[in-house]
């Protein structure tokens, strides 16, 4: 039985977002990636995802309303949230509509994970 | 049979013009082709450095064995395109391993000579990528581009230094988009706002300064943002403050709330509708904040955003004076009234819905539009 939780890295950039997957698999996670808000609310609803990476600025749909989609079906899913630093709206607006944790551009990577091990371990 | 002189003539120009479009349509075959076949090579390399890179990072790969896939015959240009979205997320010992591999390649000394030597479009975009290294050796350089009549070199200038968060710069940076590009406060607010929160420190010290010398706003009073660039030596200092407001109030940064309700003491009728814009990026108002004066203002921006302040201070007070603005010749401040007297929950709701009621025209219009949408605030 594979035991490694599974991520959603939501982001348009497909280098970062292939980035954040290399080192999240490296740290013993299972990833899919999403380049839009379409594909990673369809993701959370027929995939059994354990935690979500999503960024603010999606296409199709934003990050922020991804966030919201999700807290109606999937409140207690750990969600952290990534945005632009210059975008401090998007930090409050998160936290509000219920994300665990909101993470600035620029981060360093290690940064990236140990939030996410946080957030999943205070929802166990 | 003899022709025509005249006739071998027109002939000779006919092919001559022929040929000349056939090589002209040539030539942007094969430019494109040219092109399409870079393009190509750039994206083939683009896959091969990204797995390599990603290595790298990781700590799988030494610098001694990532360089030579990332040296060979490759244009700087590839270089900065394939580097840049890395350069702008990372942070810390990413950034700096990232930076590391840049600086053996030569991207950063190629840039850095870029940037004093090279023609103006040269020089923008290697403002731009050297700020996204954050590199601070050829700051000084980047500086005297904020000099510059191009507007877009003084954009690009800008963006890198505020990118690469040299607080120290920020000052010039700001005077810069304010007077040397057709920017409106909007616009260079998202530039200067790429500096990180970290700058409202300084603009908090900045705006107390102003405060000890009111004279200074005094003599700036209503001048607006020059039509034309350079049109000024320096800028008005109530453009100046109005900027450095909004950025208080795009940061959230509640810690400037009594020294912004200080401001509103000498602020001209501009200042004051982006401090009260501020109150309302920030959800909060300062503890003795009187919105009465601002709600029975002269000019229709105030009493708009003063209205949406009444959401925030929830004072009840304010009521009757919300019910008269529902009057207000100017809808948007109709619509904010309505809005702010819904946020007051029951009381608010039954003034909005008997003035509706009772009345006809604007007032019923604003009320009934508010009262079906069942906005909430």
């Amino acid at each position: 039985m594979n035991d490694r939780k599974i991520i959603l890295v939501a982001e348009e950039n497909r280098k970062i977002n292939r980035l954040v997957s290399y080192f999240l698999l490296k740290a013993g996670f299972d990833v899919i990636n999403a380049y839009d808000g379409r594909a990673a609310l369809k993701a959370v609803e027929e995939k059994a995802v354990d935690a979500a990476i999503i960024e603010t600025m999606l296409p199709f749909l934003d990050g922020l309303q991804v966030l919201w989609q999700i807290r109606q079906s999937n409140p207690y899913l750990p969600v952290l949230m990534t945005s632009l630093k210059i975008r401090e709206a998007d930090r409050q607006q998160s936290l509000e509509l219920g994300a665990n944790d909101f993470i600035t551009k620029p981060f360093e990577l290690k940064q990236l994970i140990e939030s996410l091990n946080k957030i999943m371990g205070e929802q166990q | 049979m003899v022709i025509d002189p005249y006739l071998w003539i027109l002939i000779i120009f006919v092919l001559a013009c022929t040929a000349v479009v056939l090589l002209f349509l040539l030539a942007i075959v094969i430019l494109r082709y040219l092109s399409y076949t870079n393009e190509e090579r750039f994206r083939h390399l683009d896959s091969e450095w990204e797995n390599i890179f990603l290595k790298y990072i990781a700590g799988e790969l030494t610098m001694e064995e990532t360089i030579p896939h990332f040296s060979s015959g490759v244009k700087y240009s590839w270089l900065r395109r394939f580097f840049q979205p890395y350069l702008e997320t990372l942070n810390g010992e990413d950034f700096e391993r990232t930076k590391d591999l840049c600086r053996e390649t030569g991207m950063i000394n190629h840039y850095q000579r870029m940037v004093i030597y090279g023609n103006a479009p040269d020089k923008a975009i290697a403002a731009r990528i050297l700020g996204s290294l954050r590199c601070r050796m050829s700051i000084s350089e980047r500086i005297i581009l904020l000099e510059s009549r191009n507007p877009i070199i003084v954009q690009a200038a800008a963006q890198g230094l505020a990118v690469s968060g040299e607080l120290e710069t920020f000052s010039r940076v700001a005077k810069a988009l304010l007077n040397n590009t057709f920017f409106t406060y909007e616009g260079s607010t998202e530039i200067l706002a790429a500096y990180g929160r970290e700058i409202c420190k300084p603009i908090t010290e900045m705006l107390e300064e102003v405060l000890q010398k009111p004279a200074l706003l005094e003599n700036s009073q209503g001048e607006k943002k020059p039509k034309k660039t350079h049109q000024r030596n320096k800028i008005p200092v109530g453009v100046y403050v109005s900027t450095m407001v909004d950025l208080l109030g795009h940061y959230r940064y509640s810690e400037a709330l009594p020294l912004l309700n200080d401001l509103l003491e000498i602020a001209d009728e501009e200042i004051t509708v982006h401090i009260l814009k501020a109150f309302v990026r920030i959800g909060e108002v300062p503890k003795n904040f009187g919105v009465t004066p601002f709600l029975n203002h002269r000019y229709w921006v105030v009493r708009n955003f003063a209205a949406q302040t009444c959401r925030i201070s929830k004072d009840p007070e304010v009521i009757p004076m919300l019910e008269k603005l529902l009057e207000d010749r100017n809808w948007w401040v109709r619509y904010h009234s309505a809005l702010s007297l819904l946020s007051f929950g029951r009381e608010g709701y039954e003034v909005l819905e008997r003035r509706t009621a009772a009345s006809s025209g604007t007032v019923s219009d604003i009320g009934s539009y508010i009262l079906e949408r069942g906005v909430k605030t």
